[in-house]
């Protein structure tokens, strides 16, 4: 039987978990201000492939990270360009940036495919390192990890306790009166789909340079997608992002834990890797018709505050 | 929007644009379209000119060598693209379609596998109507979040998160169950004799390319989606002063254009959502199964990708068969041309980029029917 209770297992749930929440709060902030950006998957990629060919060849991690930001800001940019200055459809433009986004990777991963490079060391922080099991699961980890330990409830409170977070939910929530009010509706929108982007591109800094430490084609396998999910399983709260992200960091852990668990009568020899990899996916689908029966009912959905101009066209 | 000392501004038009200067728009954009990815080349150190037109290893002269090749990736690309634009008129975004069309190869080689003793004319056409089946209950849960979700791009997430069990039972399937005992690969058996669609017998010599034409490859599903091309444009979207003709073409433009008032007359939104994501899926498992029935002929563990380039032939035709025709040529084309791409020593998912890039050109492009730009002295 799987070991469910070793901390090796929790390690590297907390590792699966944080590539999750990097690119689910900078989603959150580009939807709560009313565009929703489908191309995370493609800013992902394009950011774990740019990240890892910058680091390897000035071997400078941080000069890597940053431009696996650079890499998904730009990409955001274009959406935004797109869809807040010419107004188009933003489900289309976002599925152009995923497309774009993987050929880019394509082009910016080629020359490192394969080269080993050593990424970013855990840095274990002192005192609370020590407490057994916790410290050991939480407290080992490398910087982008703290990170996300940090920007979580920040982000929270920027986004419910600050003024800046009110100009953005309430562009996202009505643009029109937040533009009678003098709020210049497209900028906050802009600069919150380049933080998305920027936030994408983390993640895929993450995923290339502080947890798997590798680059190959097509190494997101769709993960960028199960972002768009997570959004609205955490109903849009940085808070909830983290909680999320945690559940669905254990489905992604989980999948390779039980390759030589026999299920009788139907896998003698045990799960093939190909059925465990359907998890994470058909999950997601199962969240979200759950959560889609109880969203539905109106009431339920004021109560958790989805924006309510996500995706329409806005025009002054 | 003020930029210095000039200010930018978008001006409606009177009239949009339609017909032939829309089609000029297009395809002024996909040249801007091509001419940035050149850039991006260009940057690369690589010479886009040479790359696409000049060297004797150009794209140009690899698509016009490889043009039988074209055809084979036109097929299901044209099958898919018009099975998208259904629901995509409708603003249903199914983008999901390669899931479908996975479907669709499983569904025929599992038909094939199962009959191979009938006749090839009982059982082609059994391995149609399976394909078209299990292609459309793939797309149903779409349906399903389209028409109770209550939030935006539900249904967008799941119709994309179909395409991994899809993918994965296909693995899961070739490397076990179905797995060929003669080979070392994991490749299922290739179709009994009487399951594979015949190619079209035409050779031609061509003297300029010094090369010759083998149209044996080019299977004859070619002529069945061509004429799913016309009969869906006869019954879904043909139009009369930009007026649908026929009923279910009227209410799927309606519920695309405006649903609160396709409300208020009486459409069914989940009626529409039904028929147009069957109609999609089922075309995805057809083309999944000229694919496997007419190309492939044995299934593998992966799959090219045409679902999602289908979406973005779909965009460029304008969501109009006829159009879809073209564009879809256009992009089968390019996957040819892909083999100049990997001649320079580049991965082939640089091809992407093509895809993206006139994606947003596209889009860009429909502004344009609607608006002018101006730069004023502010």
């Amino acid at each position: 039987m799987v070991e469910l209770l070793n901390p090796i297992l929790w390690h590297s749930i907390v590792a699966a978990a944080t590539f999750f929440v990097l690119p689910t709060l900078g989603e959150i902030y580009a939807e709560r201000s009313g565009i929703l950006n489908l191309g995370i998957e493609g800013m992902v990629i394009a950011g774990a492939a740019g990240s890892y060919a910058i680091a390897y060849q000035t071997q400078d991690i941080l000069l890597g990270v940053l431009f696996g930001m650079f890499i998904g800001g730009l990409l955001a940019t274009i959406h935004a360009i797109l869809t807040i200055t010419f107004n188009r459809n933003q489900v289309v433009s976002g599925i152009g940036l995923t497309i774009l986004g993987t050929g880019l990777s394509g082009l910016l991963g080629d020359a490192v495919i394969g080269k080993a490079l050593k990424g970013i060391d855990s840095t274990p922080i002192p005192i609370l390192n020590d407490i057994p099991t916790i410290g050991e699961v939480f407290f080992d980890q490398n910087i982008f990890v703290y990170l996300s330990f940090i920007l979580a409830p920040i982000l929270w409170f920027i986004l419910y306790k600050t003024r800046i977070g009110i100009l953005i939910r309430s562009v996202g929530e009505n643009p029109s009166a937040s533009m009678n009010q003098g709020v210049n509706v497209r900028l906050i929108r802009y600069l919150c789909v380049i933080f998305g982007g920027m936030m994408a591109g983390l993640g895929g800094a993450y995923l290339s340079l502080g947890w798997l430490n590798f680059w190959t084609d097509g190494m997101t396998q769709g993960r960028g997608w199960i972002v768009i999910a997570l959004v609205v399983v955490a109903l849009w709260n940085p808070l909830g992002a983290f909680i999320g992200s945690y559940l669905f960091g254990m489905f992604d852990v989980l999948q390779f834990s039980f390759q030589h668990e026999a299920i009788p009568f139907i896998f003698p020899t045990g799960i093939p890797p190909s059925v465990l990899k359907m998890m994470p996916p058909v999950s997601t689908i199962l969240f979200l018709a759950i959560w889609g029966i109880i969203l539905s009912q109106q009431k339920v959905k004021s109560i958790v505050g989805a924006p309510s101009a996500l995706a329409k066209p806005f025009e002054d | 929007m003020k930029i210095a000392n000039y200010e930018l501004i978008f001006q409606k038009r009177t009239f949009s644009i339609t017909g032939f200067r829309a089609i000029a728009y297009r395809i002024l954009f996909v040249i801007f379209g091509l001419m940035t990815v050149g850039f991006i080349f260009l940057l690369n150190g690589i010479n886009p000119l040479d790359l696409f037109f000049l060297s004797n290893r150009s794209m140009l002269r690899i698509i016009l060598i490889l043009l039988p090749h074209t055809f084979v990736s036109f097929i299901p690309l044209l099958c898919i693209a018009i099975g998208l634009a259904i629901p995509f008129k409708a603003r249903i975004d199914n983008i999901g379609a390669e899931g479908q069309f996975i479907m669709g190869m499983l569904a025929a080689t599992w038909t094939a596998m199962e009959f191979p003793d009938l006749p090839s004319i009982v059982l082609i056409p059994l391995m149609f109507l399976n394909g078209f089946i299990l292609g459309a209950i793939w797309a149903l849960p779409v349906v399903f979040f389209r028409a109770k979700g209550g939030f935006q791009g539900a249904d967008v997430v799941v119709s994309f998160l179909m395409v991994f069990p899809a993918l994965y039972l296909m693995q899961y399937l070739v490397s076990g169950p179905w797995r060929d005992p003669a080979t070392g690969f994991a490749f299922s058996k290739i179709l009994p004799e009487s399951a594979q669609i015949p190619g079209i017998p035409i050779e031609i010599y061509v003297p300029f390319l010094d090369a010759t034409w083998n149209f044996d490859p080019v299977h004859i599903s070619i002529f069945l989606v061509l004429i799913i091309a016309l009969v869906t444009y006869y019954y879904l979207f043909r139009t009369e002063e930009g007026i649908p003709k026929t009923k279910i073409g009227y209410e799927i433009n309606v519920t695309g254009k405006n649903p609160l008032a396709g409300r208020m007359a009486g459409i069914s939104f989940f009626k529409v959502i039904l028929i147009s994501m069957i109609i999609s899926g089922g075309l995805a498992g057809i083309a999944g199964v000229a694919e496997i029935a007419g190309n492939k002929l044995r299934l593998t563990v992966n799959s090219a990708g045409y679902g999602f380039t289908a979406i973005v032939v779909a965009y460029l035709g304008g969501l109009n068969p006829i159009g879809i025709i073209f564009s879809a040529l256009f992009f089968a084309a390019l996957i040819s041309g892909g083999t100049a791409i990997n001649l320079t020593g580049l991965p082939v998912s640089a091809l992407d980029m093509f895809s993206g890039i006139i994606l947003f050109y596209v889009l860009l492009s429909e502004f344009f029917f609607r608006y002018t730009i101006k730069w004023r002295r502010s």
